[in-house]
């Protein structure tokens, strides 16, 4: 059984009363546990927007979103969280608090599974350390650069141990070495059976998917295995 | 025990946003400030007014004519104290004048120089003795206006048929001493009976007698006590009891408490109104957490019990503050400048103790209202972004 898989997904934003934009156009993919999938194609394509989609960030306007094998499309607030908290998403824009100390921010997916702040912390300490930003723990996240912050929200998606972690350009802003820090860590990851599903451009990243679906104004141009 | 956690970051996200934090404590401070120092004002004066009752005689008895209080006939204590189960029955004057360059009002009280004995302690100087003519003893309130110390003079202090009379001070009530003589001049009876040119009349006589006794001493008085005026009219009496007093100072009592509970409900609306303004400064970024929060998991009651708490802690924060300040104002500066507002005739600078009791209720009240103004504030716009996708709540906040 397919651990994701969206069916005829559409999402349309209405950029005005008269003007609407399909962002992403009856896209059907189904991605099986353990795999590793990159999304590319160029700006504007509708990477992110499926990723949010696949991350249930945000509703289909049609079509369905399945996790586990139920559709996620239609499920309650409440549901939707449940869904939320077996899967790690990371950000293109980091989607950090600036004001809170890093280990903070990595560990409030945490926190309403009732985990307490000591245990929180390690947890933090433990998925920062992989990072190399371990030293950075109780600094406030808005102090550090755009390649730290991008570290500490893959951190951060990582806490809960999710069975998807969904990454929005997640080498985007990484020197060399930092990037192959992630790429490491990915790796890994699906060596432990996390499934992976990122949008990329990153040429060392694509090396690990065992899938590529290259879309195009809203639609899958094409998709293949590697 | 995940709602504890959830708590907990209530109080990590006062950090997030410590403008809005202030600016909303300083508005729970400018709503509930003013309340709870006419509240605790008015809880002072009661406690006061009723060790006055209670301290005070058993009947107040006046004349009446025309359904009002008027001076009885000097004999009315006499007549009074030979009744069965009276144990004293002390005259006594009280009447306006005006002193002093400025014409200051001031309320003259004219009785035996023992019936102010329990009053010695917060004296400086002595009392008027009941044999020496134009001897007085000046509230603090009024000593302090007039500029008055003991052994002041003051020429001439009154004028009638005999001429000017200067006054000697020969004491001044502390600023310890009751509210209630603030603003008094108290002499012998004769001198009284001097100053308004009334040598036979009273305004009130005070009457004492044994416990249990009261309400039959009080009909008693009322149907035997009449008097013929020169002109033939004749004059009844009137007895006013302490369960009436009370009642009277009750009924004004909640008249002031009422004025002060509107005026506060006028605050809070503008309170409201401004946590709004000072909510919307931030909500930029408060979607942005919100969205966040929501992306990474997060249900929408849990996020609301975060903002709930943070509510909760702004308002106690306020209220806390709201009180400690109010306890310093009026203990420590003893009201200075915020007195006047609720006791006009204390001026700026009270020079007596200013009465202030602060129960629970009233501070109970508050925290709530407060929690209720600031939670108004916030609750609404949060719920309305938890309820809205993620991936729309954070490309909307940038």
């Amino acid at each position: 059984m397919p651990i994701l898989e969206a069916r005829e997904a559409t999402k349309i934003f209405s950029a005005s009363a008269a003007r609407q934009i399909r962002a992403v156009d009856g896209v059907s993919l189904t991605i099986e546990a353990g795999t590793c999938w990159a999304l590319t194609g160029p700006s504007g394509s509708g990477k992110s927007t499926l990723l949010s989609l696949l991350g249930a960030i945000d509703r289909p306007t049609s079509g369905e979103i399945y996790f586990n094998g139920k559709s996620i499309s239609h499920l309650s607030d409440i549901g939707l969280a449940g869904v939320r908290r077996r899967l790690g998403f990371v950000f293109q824009n980091f989607a950090l608090m600036p004001q809170l100390a890093v280990w903070e921010n990595i560990s409030y997916p945490l926190v309403p599974k009732g985990i307490k702040r000591g245990q929180r912390l390690s947890a933090a300490h433990e998925v920062l350390g992989r990072f190399g930003l371990a030293d950075r723990l109780f600094d406030p996240a808005g102090t550090l650069s755009g390649g730290e912050q991008q570290r500490v929200s893959l951190a951060r998606a990582l806490v809960a141990r999710p069975e998807v972690v969904l990454a929005d350009e997640p080498t985007n802003q990484l020197d060399e070495s930092s990037a192959s820090e992630v790429i490491g860590v990915f790796r890994n990851l699906l060596r432990d059976g996390t499934t992976l599903v990122f949008a990329t451009h990153e040429s060392r990243l694509m090396t690990l998917a065992t899938h590529v679906a290259e879309m195009r104004a809203g639609r899958l141009s094409a998709s293949h295995s590697t | 025990m995940a709602w504890l956690e959830i708590a907990r970051t209530g109080v990590t996200s006062l950090r997030l946003h410590p403008w809005r934090s202030t600016a909303t404590v300083a508005c729970v401070l400018a709503a509930l400030g003013p309340y709870l120092a006419g509240i605790g004002i008015c809880g002072g004066l009661a406690v006061e007014a009723r060790h006055s009752i209670d301290d005070g005689a058993d009947l107040y008895v006046t004349g009446r004519q025309f359904g009002r209080s008027v001076p009885v006939p000097l004999e009315a204590a006499e007549e009074i104290a030979a009744l069965p189960g009276v144990t004293d029955a002390v005259p006594r004057i009280v009447g306006k004048m005006n002193i002093g360059q400025e014409r200051h009002s001031a309320v003259v009280v004219g009785l035996p120089a023992d019936r102010l004995q329990p009053m010695a302690p917060f004296l400086d100087g002595r009392l008027f003795s009941d044999n020496k003519a134009n001897e007085l003893v000046v509230g603090s309130a009024l000593a302090s206006r007039l500029k008055l110390k003991v052994g002041s003079f003051i020429p001439p202090f009154y004028q009638n048929r005999r001429g000017e009379h200067v006054s000697n001070v020969v004491g001044i009530f502390s600023f310890e001493a009751p509210l209630w003589q603030a603003n008094m001049l108290f002499v012998s009876f004769d001198t009284a009976a001097r100053l308004f040119d009334q040598p036979n009349r009273a305004t009130e006589v005070l009457v004492y007698c044994r416990a249990g006794t009261q309400e039959e001493l009080a009909r008693s008085i009322s149907r035997k006590l009449h008097w013929s005026e020169p002109d033939g009219s004749r004059l009844d009496v009137r007895v006013t009891g302490r369960a009436e007093l009370n009642s009277l100072w009750a009924s004004a009592a909640a008249h002031r408490d009422g004025v002060f509970h509107l005026h506060w409900m006028l605050a809070v609306s503008v309170a409201i109104l401004a946590v709004l303004v000072t909510s919307a400064f931030g909500s930029t970024q408060r979607r942005s957490e919100v969205g966040i929060l929501k992306a990474i998991g997060w249900r929408t009651d849990e996020i609301l019990l975060r903002s709930a708490v943070e509510s909760l802690l702004l308002s106690l924060t306020g209220a806390s503050l709201a009180v400690l300040l109010n306890w310093l104002w009026l203990r420590g500066l003893n009201g200075y400048g915020i007195a006047r507002l609720f006791l006009p005739s204390l001026g700026v600078d009270p020079q007596v103790r200013v009465p202030f009791r602060l129960f629970p209720v009233p501070i109970v009240l508050g925290v709530l209202l407060s929690w209720i103004v600031v939670t108004s504030g916030s609750l609404y716009a949060t719920w309305r972004t938890a309820m809205t996708p993620p991936g729309s709540v954070l490309r909307s906040s940038g």
